[in-house]
């Protein structure tokens, strides 16, 4: 129980951030209301911890105790839970993922659409604090730094495996694997044909 | 104890007072430490009281539209943790028997912007003024262990607990590794002496010290609740013992 307090108080920051981004999304928070008072638990297997967000006046609560049943539980390794969360479509849509969920699915699908789609405009809460002409050029410099951001780290990519591939000969060509591949394929459909061939000598 | 003419006692700190002054004594103390209670409970439990009672209140489970009483519940922090949870249906009832405590605790919810789901009761935990039945949980967070009478305050509780409803008593316990009791004895040699800088009064602080050592430990204080009618009763230890959450359930019968 004095983890649990020690967790507590690290949720406690994440939490008053999380409802801070939350009371400047209305629209967002608007979207918590049909799960007032619902409780979602994440059970990590591993490490084995455990979470409850329960919604609370539109806010959400974190904590690593809960005294109610909750609502719907989240279980797998923390990959697959940070996997889930980070990637697109329905939440609800767990197959291959190594989740699994019990109970509400239009609680996770709900918290989980408030989670990642905050849309925030930053600019605008800005301009409250710094006034409009340095604010928008911020928002400009961070759209640049965003971009390039974005364009250095697919170049990157790229010349990594070009380096590694053509330069050090460490790993094979996208060619090289594919063809392999196939052969592989072929060769498992050419040995389960022989199979049949000798399963029918056997039989006659 | 039986002669008719010796009188009933009980213990206010390590002291033997008789049991009908108990209640002045207690709320001597409170009087004394009202103002400033909040304060001191920061800087004698270096603001853990403020994650404990958010742990106890995650245990509380309460929901919207229920009714909760904050017992004993003072400085009505604890009532405005409540009170969001229970939405604009729900009712969180702030009782204290103290009526300085109670009076800090409404000008604070009243400056908090009264959420407008809480109400204030002047009320003694031993014979609760309320009917049977009357709340989805009671709460009383460091308060049961300044009652005189601890066993009709439970029954009490019991009484007004509905069924399938739930009693959290937070308070200080004792602690499970001896080495820890020890540095804890240490530490709460301070309080009286923080009690003297912030309010002036280490008289409060030093009974608040003896009142712990005389509290029943974790298993005693369950069997007390179980005595009192709840079904079931299960505690937490918090920070290895030296806090405890007992949670008593009333079952159907």
């Amino acid at each position: 129980m004095s983890l649990g307090l020690l967790q507590s108080a690290l949720l406690l920051p994440l939490e008053a951030a999380v409802n801070a981004l939350l009371a400047l999304d209305p629209l967002t928070q608007n979207h918590l209301r049909p799960f007032e008072g619902q409780t979602l638990a994440i059970r990590c297997t591993e490490p084995s911890l455990q979470l409850f967000i329960s919604v609370h006046a539109a806010k959400l609560s974190l904590s690593p105790v809960c005294g109610a049943q909750p609502n719907a539980t989240l279980t797998g390794s923390a990959t697959a839970l940070l996997k889930l969360l980070a990637r697109g479509g329905k939440a609800h849509n767990l197959h291959g993922t190594g989740v699994s969920l019990d109970g509400s699915t239009a609680l996770v699908g709900g918290l989980r659409e408030v989670l990642t789609e905050l849309d925030l405009d930053w600019e605008y809460h800005l301009s409250r604090i710094t006034g409009d002409l340095p604010a928008s050029a911020l928002g400009r410099v961070a759209e640049r730094t965003r971009t390039t951001v974005a364009r250095s780290g697919a170049r990157l990519r790229e010349d990594l495996s070009d380096y590694l591939t053509q330069e050090r000969g460490l790993t094979p060509h996208r060619h090289e694997v594919e063809a392999f591949y196939a052969a592989v394929r072929e060769l498992d459909l050419r040995l389960d044909r022989l199979q049949a061939r000798l399963a029918a000598f056997d039989a006659s | 104890m039986n002669d008719s003419n010796q009188k009933k006692t009980t213990h206010f700190g390590y002291r033997e007072v008789p049991v009908e002054e108990k209640a002045a004594l207690v709320g001597g103390v409170f009087h004394s430490v009202a103002r400033k209670y909040d304060l001191m409970n920061d800087v004698v439990s270096l603001g853990t009281h403020r994650l404990i009672k958010r742990f106890t209140l995650e245990l509380s489970a309460v929901r919207p539209g229920q009714r909760v009483l904050d017992l004993a519940g003072g400085t009505g922090d604890f009532s405005l943790l409540f009170s969001p949870r229970l939405g604009e249906k729900g009712q969180v009832v702030l009782a204290d028997i103290n009526e300085s405590m109670l009076r800090v605790g409404r000008d604070r919810i009243i400056d908090a912007g009264n959420p407008g789901n809480i109400s204030y009761s002047l009320a003694n935990a031993e014979c609760l003024p309320f009917a049977d039945e009357s709340f989805d949980c009671i709460c009383i967070a460091y308060g049961l262990r300044n009652v005189t009478d601890k066993d009709a305050a439970l029954r009490s509780m019991y009484r007004t607990t509905k069924i399938g409803g739930r009693v959290l008593i937070l308070e200080f316990s004792t602690p499970r590794n001896p080495l820890l009791g020890k540095a804890y004895d240490l530490y709460s040699k301070f309080w009286p002496i923080a009690g003297k800088i912030v309010l002036n009064d280490a008289a409060s602080y030093q009974y608040l010290v003896e009142s712990i050592r005389m509290h029943p430990n974790q298993e005693t204080l369950r069997d007390m609740v179980l005595a009192a009618g709840f079904q079931r009763c299960e505690f937490h230890d918090v920070m290895g013992g030296i806090c405890a959450i007992h949670i008593g359930y009333r079952d159907a019968a």
